[in-house]
């Protein structure tokens, strides 16, 4: 252990600054949340009605088991709708920052001259996982302060240490569990893969238990962190087994690492193809190569959020109806079971488009991605046209678009079918009716592409703008011109609103014009 | 028709002048070794020759056509190795050699070509290139340049990374371009390798062709002094 702690002063200095931005997210994340928390409900039945909503199958798996109680309060709701989620955030960030120090320096080659130092074996590894307890530690004391300060319906000194206890947990488990992938894993891709394949297995078997009702609910870390029914049972001992296998898991990585040779993993890196598949042998074809895991992994998100939003269509319309601040975002203050299911359709396909947005983004700029990652000049070099090139994202940008919706539709349709609610054509109307809104963000993006490309940041700027304007317009009586400013606001809102195609052609159009603009750009300047 | 031919060729960044009236010629079939010191203008001046940038002013030709307008055309008949190689971390070196060869219109039916210069730089090509030291990123767009038939090799810093056995492997596979009749545009900082392999010599420096002439002329100027010396004399020399 010699040289630990220089080495950890050092890491702490290289970390200042995107761990000090990680402290202060999740401070401001939980205290505001915990603040705005009592005024998400009307009254008790208004909370029983989320409660019952939280016991359909799909929320019990998205979110974990519901609390169990006669007396509810809104600390209970908080803890039982927003552990989860703060515990696979917490998980993602303690995997990556484990993975950034080990084996991502060891592939970089740093690790080797740190080692030429005299540093001991286990040096690095362990000051790694000693800085990450240190800042789940400076996320844990201030979430536990701000949750008792801000005292809302229902805060316990008791619950607030059960509830940060285990998300402070959950979170150093996975620190562990990176700390053993990057010990077996020779690349920083496949060690963070690895840990992140166990997060998912966790995440799905308690899944798996809590809509069965069987043990596996309590599957460690997650489901046994859930256990700890913060604000109502405050037990800790579930969190104190998770520090408990956190503490094995590290130790065992460390065995590992003092055993094995620096530079090697202990799992062998797969071998791949010698020869390319006739699959790869075109622009468009390494395009797609290399987007299409994006597309499959985007795909599934969809679909199953648009399956959770339609399984509960029955419910929902309960819950709102009793709270006057839903109504009025969903249908405008009317209460009536037809519009509000309409009311509630057309929403989740705006909600569903701004999510279906961003891969269709991410592609578009996956020119420019290659430009900043200097693969581009390999292309060109070749006899590859550049606006052929852009053309070839632009084209899957455009399908993936397409086929977003059609998912969207179908997985909406899939999930809320049995409520006899909704019916097919309306659903694919009611999602197709936005493919100009999201044709234009295309537009954007080519256009930035061809005349602006240190200005790409701009279309997600305008992508947020979007995203306010969409969400608060719902809840305010915002001028009637400023919807008119983001595409999303132009698209005719069905089953709500009747169909119209002139604002479709007006936006389809928009897209082209902004689409030539960025391909002629593209075809004169120069590239990096 | 010469391979390339250069005139007057200034490159602005912003306020920045990079290239400041490049002349050069690279006839048919003649290896011209391309020197200078770091920054002096030898990346952009290829990056020129690629059409991957514009000229601000000047001419840019390649087999008599015009560098930036025929880029995709004359793409297929010039083959480049890139001074910085970034490739594709999850493609493995053969698919980024089979990929390359197709942008470029030629076909892979004949394995035995890209076989025999895998063996001759011993690359494995089924590994991923982020499995890859920086000498095995080096080698995979070497083959990858060589596997393909062209009439003008443009090397940009061929031999970064590569050992000493691997860098006369190099060698001997310039003599055979050479014997082929394709013409070779080579930057390099290697002194040993230009004596060896290149039939003329243009020195840039600070955005300017500050010497040129065949092998047998440098030589004349060095009047005795070594090349080493002769070079390190005109890469100082006040502009």
């Amino acid at each position: 252990m010699a040289g630990l702690l220089v080495y950890l002063r050092f890491l702490i200095r290289r970390e200042r600054l995107s761990s000090s931005l990680w402290i202060i997210l999740s401070l401001v994340f939980t205290a505001g949340l915990v603040y705005v928390y009592p005024s998400l409900f009307e009254d008790q039945v208004n909370m029983r009605d989320m409660l019952d909503l939280m016991t359909s199958p799909a929320m019990l798996a998205l979110m974990g088991p519901a609390y169990d109680t006669e007396s509810l309060t809104v600390m209970m709701l908080y803890s039982g709708e927003i552990s989860i989620f703060v515990m696979v955030s917490l998980a993602v960030m303690n995997i990556f920052f484990v993975v950034r120090h080990t084996r991502n320096d060891e592939e970089l080659g740093r690790l080797e001259m740190i080692s030429s130092l005299p540093v001991g074996r286990v040096t690095t590894a362990t000051a790694t996982f000693l800085l990450a307890v240190l800042v789940n530690l400076l996320i844990a004391l201030p979430t536990v302060l701000a949750i008792v300060i801000i005292q809302v319906e229902g805060t316990t000194l008791m619950g607030a240490v059960a509830y940060t206890l285990a998300i402070f947990s959950v979170g150093l488990f996975f620190a562990a569990v990176a700390l053993l992938t990057a010990q077996l894993f020779s690349t920083a891709r496949g060690a963070s893969g690895g840990a992140l394949m166990v997060l998912g297995l966790a995440y799905i078997i308690r899944a798996y238990g809590d809509m069965t009702g069987s043990l596996l609910s309590a599957t460690p870390p997650i489901g046994l962190g859930l256990q700890s029914f913060a604000f109502l049972s405050d037990r800790l001992w579930p969190s104190l087994v998770n520090l408990a296998l956190a503490l094995l898991i590290a130790g065992l990585a460390l065995l590992v690492c003092a055993r094995r040779d620096l530079g090697q993993g202990v799992l062998p890196a797969r071998p791949g193809r010698s020869q390319a598949s006739t699959a790869l042998l075109s622009s468009l074809g390494l395009t797609w190569q290399l987007t299409r895991n994006l597309v499959m992994v985007w795909s599934l998100v969809l679909f199953l959020t648009a399956a959770l939003y339609g399984s509960v269509i029955g419910s929902i319309t309960d819950f709102v109806s009793t709270n006057p601040l839903y109504l009025q975002i969903v249908a405008g203050g009317i209460d009536a079971a037809s519009t509000l299911t309409d009311g509630y359709t057309a929403l989740l396909f705006l909600i569903m488009t701004l999510l279906s947005v961003i891969p269709v983004i991410n592609i578009t700029n996956h020119v420019l991605s290659e430009e900043k990652h200097g693969r581009l000049e390999a292309l060109l070099s070749r006899s590859v046209d550049r606006r052929r090139l852009l053309l070839d994202s632009i084209l899957i940008a455009f399908l993936v678009s397409v086929c977003a919706q059609l998912i969207c539709a179908f997985g909406m349709y899939v999930a809320a079918a049995p409520s006899g609610l909704v019916d097919l054509q309306t659903l694919l109307m009611a999602s197709l009716v936005y493919l100009p809104a999201i044709w234009v963000f295309i537009g954007i993006g080519v256009m930035l592409t061809g005349l602006a490309p240190r200005l790409s940041f701009l279309i997600w700027v305008y992508y947020g703008y979007a995203f306010v304007i969409v969400y608060i317009g719902r809840m305010f009586a915002l001028p009637k011109w400023l919807p008119r400013t983001v595409p999303f606001g132009n698209v005719p809102q069905i089953p709500v609103d009747d169909f119209s195609l002139l604002p479709l052609v007006v936006l389809s159009v928009i897209a082209v014009a902004l689409c030539a603009i960025g391909l002629w750009g593209f075809k004169q300047r120069d590239i990096q | 028709m010469p391979d390339i031919e250069i005139n007057g060729l200034v490159k602005r960044f912003g306020q920045v002048t990079a290239l400041d009236g490049i002349d050069l010629t690279v006839e048919a079939g003649e290896v011209r070794a391309f020197l200078g010191p770091n920054g002096a203008g030898k990346t952009t001046t290829i990056r020129c020759l690629l059409g991957i940038i514009k000229a601000t002013s000047g001419s840019v030709h390649m087999f008599g056509q015009d560098a930036w307008k025929q880029a995709v055309e004359l793409h297929r008949r010039v083959s480049y190795v890139p001074g910085d190689v970034n490739l594709w971390p999850n493609l493995t070196g053969g698919e980024i050699i089979d990929l390359f060869l197709s942008l470029k219109g030629e076909k892979l039916a004949d394995r035995s070509r890209r076989q025999h210069y895998l063996e001759r730089f011993e690359l494995d090509p089924s590994r991923k290139c982020r499995t890859y030291s920086k000498g095995n990123r080096q080698k995979v767009a070497l083959v990858a340049a060589l596997v393909s038939q062209a009439d003008l090799y443009i090397l940009d810093e061929p031999t970064s990374g590569l050992d000493p056995l691997l860098e006369k492997v190099f060698q001997d596979c310039v003599i055979e371009l050479k014997e082929q009749g394709s013409g070779v545009f080579l930057s390099s900082h290697i002194l040993s390798e230009v004596e060896k392999l290149a039939d003329t010599i243009s020195i840039i420096r600070a955005g300017k062709i500050v010497e040129s002439g065949s092998m047998a002329e440098i030589a004349n100027k060095a009047q005795g002094r070594s090349l080493e010396e002769f070079f390190l004399a005109e890469y100082q020399k006040e502009a």
